[in-house]
């Protein structure tokens, strides 16, 4: 069908502007004859009052053109900072790259806005409907998008909930919404069947309006904290990329940002099982406490028993750290505040730290603590951090 | 006028910008033939397109995106129609959701679009005379709206013919002329 689609337009164009070949003509007559309605159609594009006509209605519609583009333009400028994150691994680990011996630092930072304050994260996240329209969680203090679906979606300054809904319509096409949080933002979720779902920065969950009755599926991109609604008749599957997590009714976290080599499944309560997408014979099970690290490049799946803290605490406003890398420490906050992080050798990015932020302060209290370790020196310029040895020379 | 799609799909803005101002019109003629009011069928147009944006990694080939582009514009069209955001008789609305109404409806755009695309070929000046032509407008009150002499306008018109004739075929041309006064 899709083929004829396009076919045919073509055939019917070259038939007007006299390029039609034997060929083409034969296979127009064809078409022409199969149906009475397409001859109707044939005769009708024929006549040049419909076409002087479409030029008309064309024409009206130029202005809505460019005005349409300016919508699309705008709305392209702010998913831009949204979407790197799904596409430019590269991008989230300046730490990585390039900055490694001495030569390759720069004297100084790059130029920046000196008034720049560097702000925690907040709530903010947008919301994709089913039809593509964007809306943006932070603009609208009460948000009803009843109309669109018939699911009433209240919404208070930090937390988006679906209308819980038993029955769901067997016939009816599973409706997606996709909810995006930006660099420095975080949300929390409450689905139809009363799960919730905590969302990390630079993150995002795409999932059904309402589930339907045999399972109840989401696919995340980024790191969430699930806390699953019991129901024995429709596992709750969370797809990501490399890994589909099972659970019937419990709490977990998972962190699956694109750019980190493992997937990691921590689970609270309850009990989840693992698996490759399609490999669900071969899934291991958690069992509360318990960590799964998978690792994307090489398939490999280890099980440990971990301090659940450390992987959940970003939920309840901390970040917490044991024996961590401070590179690792960066990524963490470089999706939280809006900062670029430069090291003036490896040395310094490996230094280890434990610690216990609170996330909703400044990022200079966490630089001050940092410092006073003795194991380095920082500087902030604008936006810019960089960390030095405790004794090398400025 | 071909559009480079593969380019699309990394994120090259200038040639999203180059198939919006090619399909948006045909898609947004073609919403208003579900829903009825030009507002709302430019709306759906833009939604449309904003979607694809968004997907624009799955999608290779022109006509993928020009699928897509018409389902995901009907489905809007039928979904406010479903919830009585427009008003359509039972009947209608049976017609509106079939496939075949769907296809023929391409069709039809599509046609159009060629046709139309084909003679915006023409130049500037020239186009917007034969615009103004086709709208029913006579040779003076063509001139008086554009600001050129008479003799200008008849000119542009005499260029216009020479160059639909060179691109329509002589029957389709001789009905066009018609209309052309």
């Amino acid at each position: 069908m899709s083929k004829k689609q396009f076919d045919i337009p073509l055939l019917i164009k070259k038939y007007h502007t006299g390029e039609i070949s034997q060929e083409e003509l034969r296979q127009l007559h064809s078409w022409i004859g199969e149906s009475s309605k397409n001859k109707v159609l044939f005769d009708k594009i024929e006549n040049p009052s419909n076409i002087t006509g479409k030029i008309e209605q064309y024409r009206k519609y130029q202005s809505y053109s460019d005005k349409a583009w300016t919508n699309i333009d705008s709305s392209l400028k702010k998913q831009a900072r949204l979407s790197f994150f799904k596409y430019a691994a590269a991008v989230l680990m300046p730490i990585a790259i390039g900055y490694f011996s001495y030569q390759t630092l720069m004297k100084d930072p790059p130029p920046v806005e000196m008034a720049q304050r560097i702000i925690p994260g907040e709530a903010k996240a947008t919301l994709t409907l089913a039809d593509g329209r964007i809306v943006n969680l932070e603009d609208h203090d009460h948000v009803s998008i009843s109309e669109m679906y018939g699911q009433f979606i209240e919404k208070d300054s930090a937390t988006i909930a679906y209308q819980k809904t038993d029955q769901p319509k067997s016939k009816q096409e599973i409706i997606y919404n996709q909810i995006d949080i930006p660099r420095g933002g975080e949300y929390t979720l409450i689905l139809s069947d009363g799960s919730k779902v905590h969302i990390n920065a630079m993150s995002s969950l795409r999932y059904p309006v309402t589930f339907s009755g045999t399972k109840r599926e989401v696919e995340l991109t980024g790191e969430a904290y699930f806390e699953v609604a019991h129901n024995a008749k429709a596992p709750f599957i969370v797809k990501t990329e490399g890994q589909e997590i099972e659970v019937l009714g419990t709490s977990f976290n998972i962190s699956a940002y694109p750019e980190d080599q493992h997937i990691k499944t921590t689970l609270v309560e309850g009990s989840v099982k693992v698996f490759e997408p399609g490999k669900r014979e071969s899934a291991q099970y958690l069992k509360p406490s318990f960590q799964s690290c998978y690792n994307r490049n090489t398939k490999e799946s280890k099980i440990k028993e971990v301090d659940v803290n450390l992987y959940t605490a970003w939920k309840d406003g901390y970040f917490v750290f044991k024996d961590k890398e401070l590179a690792h420490i960066m990524q963490q906050l470089e999706r939280w505040y809006n900062i670029d992080v430069f090291y003036h050798n490896a040395s310094v990015k490996s230094k280890k730290f434990g610690c216990k932020l609170n996330k909703y302060e400044t990022i200079e209290p966490i630089l001050e603590a940092f410092e006073e370790t003795e194991k380095l020196r920082y500087e902030l310029k604008g936006s810019s951090i960089s960390f030095f040895e405790r004794y090398e020379p400025k | 006028m071909e559009v480079a799609v593969h380019r699309i799909t990394k994120g090259d803005k200038k040639e999203f910008q180059k198939l919006f101002e090619l399909y948006f019109k045909a898609i947004a003629s073609f919403a208003e033939k579900f829903i009825g009011s030009e507002a709302h069928a430019a709306d759906i147009a833009q939604d449309a397109f904003i979607k694809y944006w968004q997907k624009r990694k799955n999608f290779f080939h022109i006509n993928q995106v020009k699928s897509f582009l018409y389902t995901t514009a009907r489905n809007a069209c039928l979904n406010a129609i479903e919830h009585n955001k427009v008003v359509r008789n039972h009947f209608e609305r049976e017609k509106l959701k079939s496939e075949l109404y769907f296809n023929l409806s391409i069709i039809e755009e599509e046609s159009y679009q060629l046709l139309f695309d084909a003679i915006e070929q023409l130049p500037d000046r020239t186009k917007e005379i034969i615009h103004l032509a086709l709208e029913g407008k006579k040779n003076k009150e063509i001139s008086d709206k554009l600001n050129i002499s008479n003799e200008t306008t008849r000119s542009h018109k005499k260029l216009a013919y020479k160059r639909l004739r060179e691109i329509l075929n002589p029957h389709y041309f001789a009905l066009l002329c018609l209309f052309i006064k």
